[in-house]
């Protein structure tokens, strides 16, 4: 029982470590911000070409994080199992199913980073081409992130036992964190300005308040699992 | 201004806060992020004014007052509405908050008319950087409306099946938030449509 | 019905809707822009009005600390900023 109880810390801490890897590379990678998506091709191919070491270090390990985003995914699906009791599980799948599409774009679109990289004498129209693909599904996929935390908003709303899962104003604050996601899917739209890929709304808001949300979840997550597993040794002890 | 006709409000001696704290945190959330978004409206027209004049010319001011008094109007009902309601006015506190939400509608219909007028003419939110803001902020508050809209639905239903006054909070809650829809497009009309 | 009509609430959207007509005559025609008191009373107006919505309308007039302090502080900060921005 221990294991279960240490396994469910270790995926809420993987947040955590997923926040304190992700950006440290994107800061490295010259990422915050991003290349404009006004620049021409040849200025992109020279942002990969200058050590590109630093773009095939920063995307293979990126690719990778996106383990943690999932198992971080399934410790929050766990407390909300717990809020669901005996009822259906849409609230835990919903949030699961999200969790691992919105880790999905660690894969597919942080691949393009390091593909940038790994020929850097491709041709610069080919590489501009690959550095759009990753930034804009890096960063415009909002659906599944916001649908990730509105689940665990209306979960948090559904709890109604004595001892939520998690406070009451963890689901407005779910809900504030979708609200905030959304601009970021507009940025295909926009070359330049506030709502590009490198704007206030496109980039530092969504990617700040992500960071943020996986800091403040991840600590609930662990308050509960501790709450949950004194209960558990309790229950035990006192059926002894 | 303590008029003798405000209803079963909170009295003066009991401080509470109407439905719940998480409400009122999400509402500043929100209110924070449109005065960012009323502060990038300001410093990016600074750097382009004449632009932003020129262009503002083409928008449709009574559509945008109609819509302002639509709301203040809609918010009167609202806040109206909670009143009955926590007089055990059950009926007439529904039938207001349909008002409300009628009121709301109208909003809809206004802004989708005045932004298919808008399409039709071929500006669209890539025209210039004064339509860019004037799309993206009154249709990310158009958004918040339909999700108003959604919420008075709710509320009202609520209050029906609540006749015992047990439904409060979640009435607050959503009257809380409709209010805000309200009071962002006031801030929002005259920045965008009327500030020269 | 009559005696539920809150008689601040409704007063207070009179007031609304004044400075809504106020503010729609303070306007000046075309793009000259030769004064920026318009433009500042118009943007004073509007927080004046988010200030009683907050207040009368959102019942923060009853509201205990620090969440009518907060939002006053939002009203009186943004209306500062956006008048800055305007006339700088």
């Amino acid at each position: 029982m221990e294991m279960n109880y240490r396994f469910q810390q270790l995926c809420a801490c993987s947040g955590l470590a997923l926040v304190f890897i992700l950006f440290p590379l994107l800061i490295l990678m010259g990422f915050f911000p991003p290349p404009s998506p006004s620049e021409g091709a040849d200025a992109i191919a020279a942002h990969y070409a200058n050590d590109s070491w630093i773009f095939l270090l920063g995307g293979a390990v990126t690719i990778q994080v996106s383990a943690l985003g999932v198992i971080w995914t399934a410790a929050i699906s766990v407390q909300l199992r717990h809020i669901e009791g005996n009822l259906p599980p849409i609230f835990s799948l919903s949030q699961l199913v999200c969790g691992v599409l919105a880790n999905s774009v660690f894969i597919f679109a942080c691949a393009g980073w390091v593909v940038c990289a790994f020929r850097p004498d491709r041709a610069p129209e080919i590489i501009q081409t690959l550095n759009d693909w990753a930034f804009i599904i890096f960063l415009g996929t909002v659906s599944p992130l916001m649908v990730q935390a509105l689940s665990i908003g209306m979960a948090t709303f559904s709890d109604e036992s004595s001892e939520p899962v998690f406070p009451r104003w963890a689901g407005f604050f779910n809900c504030w964190v979708a609200a905030i996601f959304l601009p970021a899917g507009l940025i295909p739209f926009f070359k330049s300005g506030p709502f590009a890929w490198d704007g206030l709304f496109g980039l530092w808001l969504p990617v700040g308040v992500f960071g943020g949300w996986i800091v403040v979840m991840s600590f609930l997550v662990l308050g509960a699992i501790k709450r949950q597993k004194a209960d558990a040794f309790a229950a035990l002890a006192g059926a002894k | 201004m303590n008029g003798p006709g405000v209803a079963a409000a909170p009295g003066a001696s009991a401080r509470r806060l109407p439905g719940e704290e998480g409400i009122w945190a999400f509402v500043l959330g929100d209110m924070l992020i449109f005065s960012l978004f009323f502060g990038t409206f300001l410093y990016y027209r600074n750097e382009q004014t004449e632009l932003f004049l020129q262009s503002q010319l083409l928008l449709n001011k009574n559509y945008g007052a109609a819509n302002t008094l639509l709301l203040l109007t809609s918010s009167w009902f609202v806040a109206t509405a909670l009143h009955m309601y926590r007089k055990q006015n059950t009926e007439w506190a529904a039938r207001f908050l349909a008002a409300g939400f009628l009121c709301g509608l109208g909003f809809a219909v206004i802004k989708v008319t005045e932004f298919g007028e808008k399409f039709r003419a071929g500006i669209t939110l890539n025209t210039n950087d004064f339509f860019m803001y004037y799309f993206m902020f009154t249709g990310i508050h158009f958004l918040h409306v339909l999700i108003g809209l959604g919420v008075l639905f709710f509320i009202r239903r609520t209050a029906l099946q609540t006749p015992d006054g047990s439904g409060i909070r979640t009435l607050e809650n959503g009257a809380t938030f409709w209010h805000m829809v309200d009071l962002l497009w006031i801030v929002l009309f005259p920045l965008i449509y009327l500030l020269k | 019905m009559l005696e539920d009509l809150s008689k601040a609430i409704t007063l207070v959207w009179i007031v609304l809707f004044a400075g809504s007509a106020i503010s729609w005559f303070l306007v000046p025609e075309g793009t000259q822009v030769t004064s920026l008191v318009p433009g500042i009373a118009i943007l004073s107006i509007a927080f004046f009005k988010v200030r009683l919505i907050l207040l009368y309308f959102m019942e923060l007039r009853f509201s205990p600390q620090p969440w009518r302090g907060m939002f006053e502080a939002w009203t009186i900060g943004a209306w500062g900023a956006v008048v800055y921005l305007y006339v700088a």
